[in-house]
């Protein structure tokens, strides 16, 4: 796929090689909807407590439930956190791999973690290990950490969906992922690993789908989703805690963190420094770009990286007309096209790549797209 | 919203190779059309040096235009160099200071053209000739009857610009434009491929026609290269640049060979950048 670019790496963004963990914030804060009403009553980690647009919440930790809070137009429910790590399970559950096995089909049927139907007769089943966003570390730790816990799972969907095909996409770059998962070669035998080339955006499931010609017979998971599933139906517990990349060129010491689900991102301020002078901060990418007001920002499974940049001062100019940004685009929705015209693109996939190859510094992302028309 | 990662790219590399190659071409037309004849005996020193006042004005005007506008001497002299090799070896010198005086004074005010500033001066340049009958050939060349076989016009002995003759030069300098991320690579492809297959069915059917020199006629790779691609001036997406690209080929055969005027691929530019110029406001702008 020509449209794919190699994005070169900017050495004064680092990730650290460890993960720092935090995991006793003060207070958590789970989305809610408004109508819910709950008791200001004591919950353990683990607790199911409500669902919340099909998908069950669980609190993160043990405490009392003080009550509910709106935060960016989204109400919040707050629990106190007590720090005794009370949970509601009784010891961990039998691990053997067949007891394994016959517990996740029996657990899958109640299971609303996912659309299992999806896995029947497909062909082939396909672990995303590739970040969306270049600079994210996420995927990475879970590769070192949890590499049995993720082949587990996926030779277990296999053998349950009786998929022939398993596969591991991780990129050229990433050495700790392609490591710790040939530590485990031979072990697993229906699962193999294959390597790509470092471009942008193919950890994007749709080009990733493009870029290997995918075709629906093979269903695509990424890291996240699978670990998700081992967490759930192997483990029995709920995934209270998730990863949280925090870098950018202003950080004196950029860190992957490990913090419970909800956790305000006001509370981790002072486990890292920032240099002196001015910053802008983004959320989930530096392609991608998102801005969110900090000092109100929760940490959840949608919340994957955080960064401290210096402000690109280059002036915007008049477009010159290049059709760079057409020619990039991985999805071919032509951004030049839509920016002259003035129209918004509802197939773009926000990747960023027309800003960043834009020689007049437009940012054509995010004019084209819904998310800011000018 | 700022912007946090942008594509970067080495310039430093690029703007010195292509003072080399300018260089060269500079040096090869002065060879060519000057020092060659005086090792022939057939010019004097002087007069070959004469040929150097082209370069030199340009350069001159183009430190001045630097310095009026408060940029450093040296910054991006090629352009006043490229002026000089792209004008007839024999072009008055009064006119030329005036059209290069012409051009940077646009520049310096930042008129908005309908077509590209060098497109500009070059036409003006050709329409000029054609109404004093200056032509392309050199002092030696319009007195003393000449032939020029393949590999002549391959390495530049040819009938063309002052210092844009060499197809060797002119490919080199393709090589290291396509280098450029914007440089809209595949159009002077398209350009001289469509002009090649026209003057090959030509060639087909009119037997004492040469398709080999046709193909390597220097106007044309200097017409596709420095201004088919001009990314403010010609389309920039996906079958509109590729058909204007053909279209410049085709029509800068029709000139050159069927209409018998040899500097037709700029007319053949400048035709179709107007003509793009309200047709992208129909194409594009009322999508």
């Amino acid at each position: 796929m020509k449209n794919l670019l190699t994005i070169s790496k900017d050495v004064s963004i680092k990730v650290n090689s460890q993960v720092t963990n935090f995991l006793e914030p003060t207070k958590i804060y789970l989305p809610l909807d408004e109508k819910i009403e709950i008791q200001k009553s004591k919950v353990k980690k683990g607790e199911k407590l409500y669902s919340y647009q099909n998908k069950d919440i669980y609190s993160s930790v043990s405490g009392q439930i003080v009550g509910k809070q709106k935060i960016q137009n989204t109400w919040y429910l707050v629990i106190k956190n007590d720090y005794r790590e009370e949970d509601k399970y009784n010891g961990l559950p039998d691990f053997t791999r067949t007891s394994m096995y016959t517990n996740f089909q029996a657990k899958i049927t109640d299971s609303n973690l996912f659309d299992w139907k999806m896995f029947k007769n497909k062909t082939a089943l396909i672990l995303n290990g590739i970040e969306d966003e270049p600079y994210i570390a996420n995927k990475t730790f879970l590769h070192k950490d949890e590499t049995e816990a993720i082949l587990q799972m996926l030779d277990c969907l296999a053998t349950t969906y009786e998929i022939p095909t398993v596969k591991i996409y991780l990129k050229e770059t990433d050495r700790e992922s392609i490591e710790a998962f040939h530590e485990y070669n031979g072990t697993f035998e229906n699962i193999e690993v294959c390597i790509l080339p470092d471009y942008y955006p193919i950890g994007n499931e749709k080009v990733l789908r493009s870029y290997l010609k995918i075709a629906d017979e093979a269903i695509v998971l990424s890291t996240y989703q699978i670990y998700d599933m081992y967490v759930n139906l192997i483990r029995e517990r709920s995934n209270d805690v998730t990863l949280l990349t925090v870098t950018g060129d202003m950080m004196e010491d950029p860190q992957v963190f490990r913090v419970k689900k909800g956790t305000l991102f006001k509370e981790l301020r002072d486990c890292f420094t920032l240099k002196e002078g001015e910053y802008v901060s983004f959320v989930n990418g530096l392609m991608k770009r998102e801005k969110k007001d900090l000092e109100t920002l929760i940490i959840s499974d949608d919340i994957q990286a955080v960064y401290f940049m210096k402000p690109l001062y280059n002036k915007t100019k008049p477009c010159l007309h290049c059709g760079k940004c057409s020619e990039v685009c991985p999805v071919k929705c032509n951004p030049y096209l839509a920016l002259q015209t003035k129209k918004t693109l509802n197939s773009c996939l926000q990747c960023g790549l027309c800003t960043f190859v834009c020689p007049s510094y437009i940012d054509v992302a995010n004019l084209v797209s819904k998310k800011e028309v000018k | 919203m700022p912007i946090a990662l942008h594509y970067k790219e080495n310039k430093q590399n690029f703007s010195k190779l292509l003072y080399i190659l300018l260089s060269l071409c500079l040096f090869y037309g002065w060879y060519k059309n000057g020092l060659s004849y005086v090792f022939l005996g057939r010019m004097s020193f002087s007069s070959a040096c004469l040929l150097l006042i082209y370069p030199l004005v340009s350069l001159f005007i183009n430190i001045l235009y630097n310095k009026i506008s408060k940029k450093k001497w040296y910054h991006e002299l090629y352009e006043g160099l490229f002026l000089s090799l792209i004008i007839p070896p024999n072009t008055p010198y009064l006119l030329f200071i005036l059209l290069t005086l012409g051009y940077f004074f646009m520049k310096k005010i930042r008129l908005k053209t309908p077509v590209s500033r060098l497109l500009l001066f070059k036409v003006c340049l050709g329409v000029f000739c054609l109404l004093f009958s200056i032509s392309y050939e050199n002092q030696i060349e319009s007195s003393v009857p000449y032939f020029y076989d393949v590999i002549d016009l391959f390495f530049g002995r040819a009938v063309g610009n002052f210092g844009t003759t060499s197809i060797l030069l002119l490919f080199l300098i393709y090589l290291l434009f396509a280098s450029d991320f914007y440089y809209k690579k595949e159009l002077p492809i398209y350009t001289i491929v469509s002009f090649g297959i026209c003057a090959f069915f030509y060639s087909a059917i009119i037997k004492d026609f040469s398709f080999l020199s046709a193909f390597l006629n220097s106007h044309v790779w200097v017409a596709a290269i420095f201004f088919v691609p001009e990314n403010k001036y010609s389309p920039a997406i996906g079958p509109y640049k590729n058909i204007y690209a053909i279209l410049i080929g085709i029509l800068s055969f029709i000139f050159m060979y069927l209409l018998n005027i040899p500097d037709g691929a700029y007319y053949a530019v400048f035709i179709l950048e107007l003509l793009w110029l309200f047709l992208s406001k129909i194409l594009i702008f009322k999508k």
